[in-house]
């Protein structure tokens, strides 16, 4: 093992920050659901995924934008959101069940993306691919970075809607008490519609990021699970901006595993650390 | 049946049944009995896919005796974690669903990047199948047919003693059973070592029928989703019902492969999983 230079390094922990962006968009909205709906929702990895197809589709065939893609984007996956809300209330699932039946519509979702695209490795060329700014030593590629700014604002602006209007007080409320809040006249089944299609919403955003900087393939899906999982675990359930950071830490880490060992070793990184605080953060879930 | 002389596709469908059979059971024997659902059946399943492979395909041992060291590795694999995960009281539902899950592809990122397997996959095309029947189909018929009774049978026992009203009251009420004095955490790691190397012996033989395994195909989500669907779909607190959804959703993932459809056997697998979550009581 010879050791990585400064530059090397530098711009690993830039790429890890990059990734961890990623981690943390795609984490937000399972952190939430998790923590305020108790739905562990493993669709959001398939919904981010059917997004990202639909942005390559709509790019690349129809010539579209790939950040104009989002105003369809956007209203179509806060609405499947609400369906998948509406069907997993109806039938009053516990968490494991609807981790269980969201797997199955994983299935579902990922076996759709190959009829319709196939198996086959598809990455969306854009204005945006391959633009890069350059930094002092270090190169700063443009779809990264959006995803970045994408995170960030959305990161922040959940949390002050969290934190400082009505409705985010509604559903703090609903998710440490929800028949008390209740009494208090919130309406809980509408509330948590909502909550679920901005969740949906922000797997269709994380998509159209997904589709912009890397190489898309059905079974990437599952990829993608492990990181997310322990981004949201080590940041904190039902917080906006826990996973973001979290998810930072983890991509950082993941990077400079990759500049010391080979890149195939990554992996080993985010599903230990998920393991690990499995086993030792009591009361996180 | 080998001796029938029936056509070769028969005895390796029936072999596919047995396989999904024994992988269901096993599954169901911790998951199903206890209420603890692992998602990382296919880390035991591969472990069993790896040893056989590896001292078979690398060491030419004989098939037979890699049999027990696969079941032993998986055995291992699975006291080991669970001797941790046991031990945590809060790692329960779907903390211990997504535990095992993560556990799965740590080990298929160990084997990836080990001499164990090491990236271009194992090769067995020149271990030679034992002469159990008269052709290499009927030999492997006759050994899922052998594991697949033992399975079953295990399962049954298991249900009818100590160990699995046990089991059952772990997968009740895990405190109330303990304060009536249920070694739960030994139960547990008794069903988990059972229930890993039953999956490892499958796995072993499974090695052989597909002669070429690699880390992606082996430590895949399709082994957990499809055990975790037959199971539920056939009756997890019952030790026959992950036999008969194993029957059942083999042969409808068989019909729709024959007709040229398998991404929509996916679809479908898919689906009876949510319908059956959501429908049963």
């Amino acid at each position: 093992m010879t050791f990585p230079s400064a530059t090397l390094l530098a711009q690993s922990a830039l790429s890890g920050v990059f990734i961890g962006s990623m981690y943390g968009l795609l984490g937000m909205g399972l952190g939430l659901a998790w923590g305020l709906l108790h739905i562990i929702n493993l669709a959001h990895f398939g919904f981010a995924f059917l997004a990202a197809y639909l942005c390559y589709q709509l790019a690349s065939v129809g010539g579209i934008d790939p950040l104009l893609t989002l105003a369809l984007i956007v209203p179509l996956f806060f609405a499947l959101g609400v369906a998948v809300q509406w069907l997993l209330s109806r039938f009053a699932v516990s968490p494991l069940n609807s981790l269980l039946a969201t797997f199955g519509l994983t299935a579902i979702i990922e076996a759709g993306i190959q009829y319709f695209w196939t198996a086959d490795f598809r990455k969306l060329e854009s204005v945006y691919s391959g633009q890069k700014l350059r930094m002092g030593g270090l190169f700063v590629p443009i779809p990264e970075l959006l995803t970045l700014v994408l995170a960030l604002l959305l990161g922040f602006g959940i949390w002050a809607a969290m934190r400082y209007t009505n409705l985010g007080r509604a559903l703090r409320a609903l998710a440490e008490d929800a028949p008390m809040a209740a009494a208090f006249g919130v309406n809980r089944r509408a509330h948590a519609l909502l909550l679920a299609g901005v969740c949906g919403a922000l797997a269709g955003i994380a998509g159209v990021c997904l589709a912009l900087s890397f190489t898309l393939t059905p079974s990437q899906i599952y990829a993608w699970v492990g990181v997310v999982f322990a981004a949201v675990m080590l940041g904190g359930l039902g917080s906006p901006l826990g996973p973001l950071a979290a998810g930072m830490v983890v991509g950082v880490s993941e990077a400079v595993t990759m500049a010391f060992a080979s890149p195939s070793w990554a992996p080993i990184v985010s599903f230990s650390l998920l393991i690990a605080l499995l086993l030792l953060r009591p009361g996180r879930a | 049946m080998p001796f029938l002389h029936l056509p070769a596709f028969y005895e390796s469908f029936l072999y596919l049944v047995f396989h999904w059979i024994v992988l269901a059971t096993s599954w169901n024997i911790l998951s199903g009995y206890s209420g603890y659902f692992s998602f990382g059946h296919g880390a035991f399943f591969g472990a069993g896919v790896y040893t056989t492979a590896v001292l078979a395909g690398k060491y030419d041992v004989p098939f037979l005796w890699t049999l027990p060291a696969a079941a032993l590795v998986a055995a291992l694999l699975g006291l080991g974690l669970g001797a941790v995960v046991f031990r945590v009281r809060h790692v329960r539902g779907e903390l211990f669903a997504l535990l095992t899950l993560a556990a799965t592809f740590v080990l298929a990122t160990i084997v990836l990047n080990t001499p164990i397997d090491g990236g271009p996959g194992v090769y067995l095309s020149a271990v030679p199948v034992p002469k159990l029947a008269p052709t290499a189909s009927g030999a492997f018929y006759m050994m899922a047919l052998v594991l697949a009774i033992g399975t079953v049978f295990i399962a049954y026992a298991i249900s009818r003693a100590r160990l699995g009203l046990g089991l059952f009251a772990i997968h009740d009420d895990e405190d109330a059973a303990e304060v009536m004095g249920v070694p739960t955490y030994r139960y547990k790691l008794v069903a988990f070592g059972v229930s890993c190397a039953l999956a490892g012996i499958a796995g072993g033989i499974q090695a052989l029928f597909v002669s070429y395994v690699t880390a992606s195909g082996t430590f895949n989500i399709t082994v957990p989703l499809t055990v975790i669907l037959m199971s539920v779909l056939g009756g997890t607190r019952s030790w026959g019902g992950p036999a008969i959804g194993a029957t059942v959703i083999t042969i409808l993932l068989y019909a729709t492969t024959a007709v040229d459809q398998p991404v929509a056997g996916k679809a479908a697998v898919g689906a009876v999983l949510v319908a059956a979550i959501l429908l049963m009581p």
